[in-house]
């Protein structure tokens, strides 16, 4: 499963040591609200944020 | 959470561990028929000419006020391509929802091409409080794979469509297909989005569903690549626009280093009705509409004509493909690190790349879950070093 070589760099991330730059960028990906749902809803056919 | 015991899989449990009880989306499929013939589609009967009837419209509408105080729900229309309807037939399918629609109990959706977006659709979509999403690759390079049934590219007719909706003032949001032909060169589609003024754009890498099973998959690294030539560009364009994908997982990340991750985990999977023109419902993902699958009954739940859509979900533990879907997610909670995360991806590219839901991981998972992630990383990491 080559999602299991992603666990070190997703527990560092989840982490974080918050440097300023990863918090701006994070933040700055969010697209300026961060949405509190999961991927559950998978969003494939549909593409607007019911977070906005 | 303790992970589930692999060995005592109660796929009723599992259920309810992993499925919302109620919908808050609802796909309403109002015609298989669409004008283009995009090389990736996965639809299996494009060509027919089919419609829904407003019956099956009331159906649906009768099954959300069945489900009562559940907060609002998303309706999508989807296709095929649903403004092949006409404006006249599409919005007698919105009489029905009305009632709910002015309690805010219903929001309505529309993922078009945009070839036939008039002036007269977008009185539809702001006279029903539409959310517009519109397909478009990128420009017209980028674009070659969307062709009409002559094999003629629709860059200028899906164009006129959204200068339509801009002169018009309709807000869209753009679901644009990354594919083979387009992944290594992404900056023009980049540069080409950013002019349409989206609300949100989300990159769909192409995927192995359906009757699309013979073009070449795109793979793990080059769309860690792609990722990552879009965060790029975020960053030196000063991060205005937001994209699905890494939207989503920037949440994650900034929630759970502020100590709120219990909110990202309380999220369930939705059940996801599907509605089909002629009231056939399926569950999941719309990708099943229309599917042939006798193991499965070829993933029927019901007809909403006969049963309501809050009945059929009552009886959804016991479907085959639900309870395989199960077993699935189970796997992927007590195998994969990215859990928390991830949830657990689309059931439709499980059974499409895999011929089973128990497969776990699938190329759908690599490119619109792993590769983000590692290009996250990878960004912080160059940071890191430059600094």
């Amino acid at each position: 499963m080559t999602a299991n070589n992603l666990a070190a760099p997703l527990a560092d991330l989840e982490s974080g040591d918050a440097t300023p730059e990863a918090e701006s960028l994070l933040l700055q990906l969010t697209g300026g609200s961060t949405c509190t749902t999961n991927l559950t809803f998978d969003r494939k056919w549909y593409n607007w944020s019911k977070d906005k | 959470m303790k992970p589930p015991d692999l060995t005592i899989l109660d796929t009723e449990a599992l259920y309810r561990r992993y499925v919302r009880d109620k919908f808050f989306a609802v796909m309403v499929q109002p015609t298989e028929a669409c004008n283009l013939n995009c090389a990736y589609c996965y639809l299996p009967h494009r060509a027919r000419r089919n419609e829904m009837s407003v019956e099956v419209a009331q159906a649906v509408a009768d099954s959300i006020a069945e489900q009562g105080d559940a907060g609002t729900v998303l309706v999508i229309w989807h296709g095929g391509e649903p403004l092949m309807l006409g404006t006249e037939k599409f919005e007698a399918l919105l009489q029905p929802f009305e009632e709910l629609r002015e309690a805010e109990r219903v929001i309505h959706s529309v993922q078009t091409n945009a070839t036939l977006i008039t002036p007269e659709w977008c009185r539809i979509f702001r006279d029903y409080w539409f959310h517009v999403g519109v397909s478009i690759d990128g420009p017209r390079a980028a674009n070659l794979n969307r062709v009409n049934w002559t094999g003629r590219p629709a860059f200028d007719r899906i164009m006129k469509g959204i200068r339509t909706l801009q002169d018009e003032d309709i807000s869209f949001a753009v679901i644009s297909v990354v594919s083979p032909e387009t992944i290594a060169d992404p900056i023009p589609t980049l540069q080409f989005l950013d002019t349409l003024g989206a609300v949100t754009i989300a990159f769909n890498l192409e995927e192995r569903e359906g009757v699309n099973v013979e073009r070449p998959l795109l793979r793990l690294q080059e769309a860690t690549d792609f990722w990552r030539a879009v965060i790029d560009h975020h960053q030196a364009t000063g991060g205005t626009t937001q994209y699905r994908e890494l939207s989503q997982l920037s949440s994650y990340l900034l929630l759970s280093r502020t100590g709120r991750k219990a909110q990202w985990l309380a999220g369930l999977h939705e059940p996801g009705p599907a509605v089909g023109w002629d009231g056939t419902t399926v569950l999941l993902s719309p990708e099943f509409l229309g599917m042939t699958a006798p193991e499965h009954r070829d993933f029927v739940a019901g007809n909403v004509l006969t049963e309501s859509l809050p009945s059929m979900l009552a009886r959804a533990p016991h479907l085959s493909y639900l309870k395989e879907f199960m077993r699935g997610l189970a796997a992927c909670e007590t195998e994969c690190a990215l859990w928390d995360f991830c949830k657990g991806a689309s059931a439709a590219n499980r059974y499409f790349e895999h011929g089973t839901f128990t497969a776990t991981e699938t190329n759908h998972c690599q490119n619109a879950r792993q590769a983000p992630l590692a290009a996250v990383d990878a960004h912080f990491q160059q940071t890191r070093e430059e600094n």
